[in-house]
């Protein structure tokens, strides 16, 4: 790195310098003429939630007192590393449109590049060409994004992980269900999304966090950060694993004495879920104004599952990977069976065909009735499907199936 | 950002529409711990009219809150027991953690922890009125990292006092505690240099000085830069390498308008006079000392 002037060094050091504020009376340590920002200013600075006015405030304070640049770094040490993750891709700063664009090319340009290199030679040597495999474009992508599971990616990958759920799902069992469940039904994510992630950030992502890491683990968090950065450049959706979508399914239908047992299945079932969110990348609802922190595109949903009827069953959502949980009022009084989850959109079912639907991580609900010219749907949801963004399915506990091809706006009863 | 709340406010006009903060009210779930929609209307007011600028939509403002954190912490404030309970279930570890983090020793962690905890409990409050530090916490930030700022702030203040004291011990102990402070022996920089990096440093953006401060004066890495700024470290570096490029560029401009020549302004700014002073006193102490070996090379002033 290049070398301060001196001088400049030693003016900054002096905190004198100031373009925004009254310069500091007695610089240094001990000053008591500046008001320090409180712990509430200092945290919603680290969480990006300060009001843009606040935050100016804050940096140009920043810049002036070491001594809260010192208390600073302690708070962001103290931070689990999970949350680090948020603060790095800059979730917060949307990007300009012609960065988005920029990459949009730069992705088109390669894969034209690389079909029309493929059709050249295929229609120079057809014989031995023939077999070329059908994905040439992902694999280059991939191949960018240094993710050694490029090559042919997705097919196998997703039938392992779904063979592995399988296997550690149907369990359940508090040590089965949430560590092999979500490791598992991350792979599917992983390598369309991880194609257009900038190759620096997809490596960061990889050392961020957790333990033990194996490529199926690092890749979806690079696939939520190119959802995030380049939303819409991605390839389109592929349809997740159908055993993945039974799973919270399944579980929500025992009986409410099983269903406490049952718990951390259902847990990661909606984190299984959660890992297919990487799919959905161009998916116009993460794009949207909202601001969301990318712990948020993370959370983790759970149905609170407690047998005595006092409670009812409660929605409750984890930003920090599970490690504690939130109740989320979505009406109250109304018992939640089913919660699913897809990125920030989130749907909840429960007693008396309660539904409901957000699109920004549980920040805010809606009602949405199940009924169609017919009638209203009877009975209590007990399972929520998404095939992909628009097409979705609801199946209530007296075996009537309602579908949406619109993302939710309309119901039909199927069943 | 202002550091209380002591003020209570002269009841100005509510900024929130009765039925949105029945709405928050509902939403935080304060009612579980013995809130009721007034109280929790009337935190709402406070922390807007104290944090929000006049003429901004309160009740957005106030929907992005923690509301549910907020409406616990301000529970255990008021001294609900159920809101303790589930606050230090969903907080202590996560509190002692941080202590762990901040602190780096274990005997150190707990000590800090539990004059945090103190402060949570309002045991420290000055006559005989119990306040909890928690009354304090208003929402904008996780509960969790608010706690992590408490403890860090803490952590800071304690260690500051420490420092001093130990400082002053020495000195007794020295006998010297009357000695005049020691004065700087160097030149004085040339006034017009000094006036011409102020003005480049002050022409700075002021996210760019912080990340000068940041890298130069405390040491710290790209990665800890870009964490607090929450951008990348190649864009960190990116940008530490044009602003020291702008800075020197800019001081040289201000140097030559001060009436220096081009190559007087970059001698001026190279070859700092002081430098040299150091270096010779460096190296006299060196030579002063028993081992001959200590010649330090770099420039680690």
């Amino acid at each position: 790195m290049r070398e301060l002037p001196k001088i400049a060094r030693e003016r900054l050091a002096a905190g004198r310098v100031s373009n925004s504020r009254a310069p500091h009376a007695t610089p240094g340590p001990g000053d008591a003429g500046e008001s320090h920002p409180d712990a509430n200013v200092m945290s919603a600075f680290v969480e990006r939630s300060l009001l843009p006015h606040e935050r100016d405030g804050v940096i140009a304070h920043l810049a002036a007192c070491e001594q809260c640049r010192a208390e600073v770094q302690l708070v962001l040490a103290a931070a689990p590393a999970r949350e680090d993750a948020s603060i790095r891709d800059g979730a917060s700063e949307p990007r300009p449109w012609w960065r988005m664009l920029r990459w949009q090319a730069a992705t088109a340009a390669a894969a034209l590049a690389t079909v029309s290199l493929v059709f050249w030679v295929a229609t120079r040597r057809p014989a031995h060409y023939a077999s070329l495999p059908a994905a040439p474009a992902p694999a280059t992508m991939a191949t960018n994004a240094n993710s050694p599971t490029a090559p042919s990616p997705a097919p196998r990958e997703e039938k392992r992980a779904a063979d592995q759920l399988q296997r550690s799902g149907p369990v359940a069992g508090p040590a089965a269900g949430p560590a092999a469940g979500p490791r598992a039904m991350h792979a599917p994510s992983a390598p369309p999304a991880a194609g257009a992630a900038e190759n620096a950030m997809a490596q960061k992502s990889g050392t961020i966090g957790g333990t033990a890491r194996d490529q199926a683990t690092s890749a979806p968090t690079a696939g939520v950060e190119a959802e995030q950065s380049v939303a819409g450049a991605a390839p389109p959706p592929r349809p997740p694993p159908a055993s993945a979508l039974d799973l919270p399914s399944a579980l929500a239908k025992q009986t409410p004495a099983a269903a406490q047992a049952a718990a951390p299945g259902v847990e990661a079932g909606a984190t299984a879920v959660r890992g297919i969110a990487g799919n959905f990348a161009a998916r116009p609802a993460a794009s949207r104004k909202t601001t969301l922190r990318l712990a948020e595109l993370h959370a983790r949903w759970k149905v609170s599952a407690s047998p005595d009827a006092a409670s009812p069953g409660e929605i409750e959502r984890s930003l920090d990977g599970g490690r504690s949980w939130q109740p989320v009022v979505i009406a109250a009084g109304v018992a939640f069976r089913v919660v699913f989850a897809r990125g920030s959109e989130v749907w909840a079912g429960g007693a008396a065909g309660a539904f409901s639907h957000s699109i920004d991580a549980g920040q805010h609900w809606s009602a949405v009735p199940l009924s169609s010219g017919g009638g209203a749907i009877a009975g209590d949801i007990i399972s929520i499907q998404f095939a992909d963004p628009a097409h979705g399915s609801v199946t209530a506990s007296s075996g009537e199936t309602w579908t949406t091809s619109d993302g939710g706006q309309t119901w039909q009863r199927t069943r | 950002m202002s550091a209380s709340e002591t003020n209570t406010s002269t009841e100005a006009a509510p900024r929130l529409p009765a039925a949105v903060v029945d709405e928050l009210w509902r939403r935080s779930g304060a009612a579980g711990f013995g809130l009721s929609a007034a109280d929790f209307g009337d935190i709402l007011e406070r922390i807007v009219s104290k944090v929000l600028p006049p003429g901004k939509d309160a009740s957005d403002f106030c929907r992005g809150l923690r509301l549910e954190e907020l409406a616990l912490a301000r529970a255990c404030a008021a001294g609900s027991e159920p809101a303790w309970n589930a606050f230090l279930t969903r907080y202590r570890d996560s509190l002692d953690r941080s202590a762990l983090a901040i602190a780096r020793e274990e005997s150190a962690a707990h000590e800090l922890a539990d004059s945090v905890y103190a402060e949570l409990y309002g045991l420290d409050a000055p006559e005989g009125r119990r306040i909890s530090k928690l009354a304090w916490y208003d929402g904008r930030g996780s509960l969790e990292g608010w706690l992590r700022s408490v403890l860090a702030h803490e952590f800071t203040d304690r260690r500051r006092r420490e420092r001093r004291l130990v400082s002053l011990e020495e000195q007794v102990e020295a006998g010297r505690e009357f000695r005049a402070p020691q004065t700087e022996t160097t030149p004085a920089p040339d006034p017009r240099l000094e006036a011409a990096a102020d003005e480049a440093l002050a022409a700075l953006p002021a996210e760019e000085r912080l990340l000068l401060a940041s890298y130069y004066l405390d040491g710290q890495t790209l990665a800890q830069i870009a964490a607090l700024l929450g951008v990348h470290e190649s864009t960190v570096s990116r940008r530490l390498d044009r602003t020291v490029r702008a800075l020197t560029r800019n001081i040289v401009k201000g140097l030559r308008r001060r009436g220096l020549s081009r190559d007087q302004a970059r001698e001026a700014l190279e070859v700092d006079v002081r430098d040299l002073a150091v270096e010779v006193r460096r190296h006299l102490s060196d030579a002063r000392s028993e081992s001959g070996t200590v010649l330090s090379t770099g420039t680690k002033e």
